[in-house]
């Protein structure tokens, strides 16, 4: 028996995927907060105990993430950018360019057939383009995360949101919202806008098909459609697309095993 | 008197000819003093050469002149608010944007008025044309000797640091000694000044010797972190593309013979590239050289320091030839430190895995 875990310690959440005999037995996630090792470390726990193991049984573990090299135990640590590539092309074995987007960074990666990385991009130093940006407009709006995509569908037009900076695009929401700009329109834009923002990424590294989707953001259906529009291309949202990282690094730790 | 250079493109030969220790400035980082002089969508050495201005201001050491180099718009903007707001003496070079005959004319012009403005400054040194411009043969031909131990002896190092931090070594080792006492000490002794620096010929180990071959290049470096995490990420860097790399340390051939200063104006203006200069075809023939003098290259690494304009222009040109070449390419933008960044380091980790997965 193999028990190949990996690991990825993202800057909001850490997600731990377990491999049993290469197969899928479990998946965990949490929010990192200011302790990475620690909450790495509770996750691989958790994760181990639902599937019946523990830690003593683990074959290989492989870290990736920002938080990659506090992760205690590991036996190899990757980057979040060729772990991402190795899982979503394992699950979409068609994907030439990954589009992520996390909590608090966006990345395009372009992979050729055999799921090596060509080209990555990535923004990691401003909170437009990724889920926090999401998150910040959402509590503004007073409306769940999971509810955009059914805003988007309500919605009969929408509205240009011109910042491009997160603080900026809150004070013009509210300006939208006191124009009496209903909620639906303002959420559309707000999809616009980071997916432009991220297409606009995706054509500096140049994009194939098929685009998949992955990262905590790819579950938001409103910005999938967004995405889907500003790239005139069909996005593949996989399954357990916000684990993808941690699939990844599960995917090397097995084929360290064998 | 000691001069502080902003740019490879002001030769050191003339401070040399003059009896003047001379070396580039190396501004540790922009500091709070540049926000109300310059704008902050500068490039950050361009700030930084500022904030330097503003603190020599400060020190004790007597006869300091800085001599600022028009490589590109920011660094005239630069000497037009020290010349403004500051309190140092300093020189302009203007540098010309390409390396044809008017250019190389002009050029040798600037120098001219360079030597003579940097001699006024200084005391009791030759200033008479004839002499001058015998010193500065003179000059340039020990130039010539130095720079080729300088540079064995920088392809010998297997620390980038190191390597990027021998145009220093050799400028120091000019500061410590007047012309004739360089001149009679040879090539020996600048190799003993070097091996007492650290630089022991085969105790230079290589600490990437296993690494997939990369360059670095770039519009100017800020500082040795960008460089060190390319040793510490474990590639192992064949070409320092930089000013204080390569192109500080291959100037040009010299013309033998005649004017000097139109001797010295060509070799420069027709050393390695700075992107600055936008010599757009001499920049792409001399990145082809260094795939030629480096076999095994697998990929560039592009350091561009946040707002440089040029260093954007450049970045272009180059994805075109490394596409051309097959070759990945990964474009890090930053400032000072930026190599000590943990988002710098993730992209170098990937782009280290990319190249070992290929």
């Amino acid at each position: 028996m193999t028990v190949a875990v990996g690991v990825d310690s993202g800057s909001t959440t850490t997600k731990v995927v377990v491999l049993v005999n290469g197969k899928v037995a479990c998946t965990t996630s949490a929010v990192t907060g200011p302790d990475p090792a620690k909450t790495a470390s509770l996750c691989i726990d958790k994760a181990l105990s639902e599937c019946g193991h523990t830690f003593r049984e683990i074959s290989c573990l492989v870290a990736t993430g920002y938080g990659r090299e506090r992760v205690s135990g590991a036996t190899r640590i990757l980057t979040e950018i060729t772990c991402h590539a190795r899982g979503a092309h394992a699950m979409v074995p068609a994907a030439r360019t990954i589009i992520d987007i996390g909590g608090q960074d966006s990345k395009v990666i372009r992979l050729d057939e055999r799921g090596f990385v060509q080209d990555f991009i990535m923004n990691d130093k401003c909170a437009a383009g990724t889920g926090r940006f999401l998150e910040v407009m959402a509590a503004r709006l007073q409306v769940g995360l999971d509810e955009f995509g059914e805003e988007w569908g309500r919605a009969r037009g929408s509205v240009k949101i011109s910042s491009t900076c997160t603080v900026f695009a809150e004070s013009e929401i509210i300006s939208l919202i006191s124009a009496g700009v209903k909620r639906p329109e303002v959420i559309k834009g707000l999809c616009n806008a980071i997916a432009g923002r991220v297409a606009s990424m995706a054509r500096r590294v140049g994009i194939e098909p098929a685009v998949v989707f992955t990262g905590g953001v790819s579950l938001n259906e409103g910005v999938r459609r967004a995405l889907e529009d500003a790239l005139s291309q069909k996005i593949v949202v996989p399954p357990m697309s916000q684990f993808m990282g941690a699939y990844g690094a599960a995917l090397f730790a097995q084929d360290l095993v064998e | 008197m000691l001069l502080l250079t902003t740019c490879s493109y002001i030769p050191i030969e003339i401070p040399v000819a003059l009896g003047i220790p001379a070396r580039r400035a190396f501004p540790r980082g922009q500091k709070p003093v540049a926000e109300s002089y310059v704008p902050r969508d500068f490039c950050p050495y361009s700030r930084a050469v500022f904030s330097l201005a503003k603190e020599l201001e400060d020190t004790s050491e007597p006869g300091l002149v800085l001599a600022i180099a028009g490589s590109c718009d920011a660094m005239r903007r630069v000497y037009d608010a020290v010349r403004m707001y500051g309190n140092v003496p300093t020189l302009f070079v203007d540098v010309p944007r390409t390396g044809d005959d008017l250019a190389v004319g002009y050029f040798a012009s600037v120098l001219r008025r360079f030597a003579r403005e940097l001699a006024a400054q200084s005391t009791g040194q030759a200033t008479g044309e004839e002499e001058l411009e015998e010193r500065l043969w003179r000059a340039i031909r020990l130039l010539d000797d130095l720079r080729d131990v300088a540079k064995n002896y920088a392809d010998m190092s297997s620390s980038s640091s190191q390597r990027l931090e021998m145009l220093f070594a050799l400028e120091r080792y000019l500061g410590m000694k007047d012309m004739e006492d360089a001149e009679r000490a040879g090539t020996d002794g600048l190799v003993e000044y070097l091996v007492s620096e650290g630089f022991v010929p085969g105790e230079m180990k290589s600490l990437t010797e296993d690494g997939p071959p990369v360059i670095l290049t770039g519009t100017y470096c800020l500082d040795t972190s960008m460089a060190e995490a390319l040793d510490e990420c474990g590639f192992k860097v064949a070409a320092l593309d930089s000013c204080w790399g390569i192109r500080g340390l291959e100037p040009g051939e010299v013309q033998d013979g005649g004017d000097p200063f139109l001797a010295l104006a060509g070799a420069y203006l027709r050393k390695t590239p700075c992107p600055r200069i936008l010599q757009k075809d001499a920049r792409i023939l001399a990145l082809d050289k260094l795939l030629d003098d480096n076999p095994g290259i697998r990929g560039i690494v592009y350091y561009l320091p946040k707002f440089c304009d040029q260093g954007y222009y450049d970045y272009v040109e180059v994805k075109t030839f490394a596409k051309r070449k097959h070759l990945p390419l990964l474009m890090v933008e930053g400032d000072y430190g930026a190599g000590k960044w943990a988002q710098t380091k993730t992209r170098l980790m990937a782009f280290l895995e990319l190249l070992e997965q290929g």
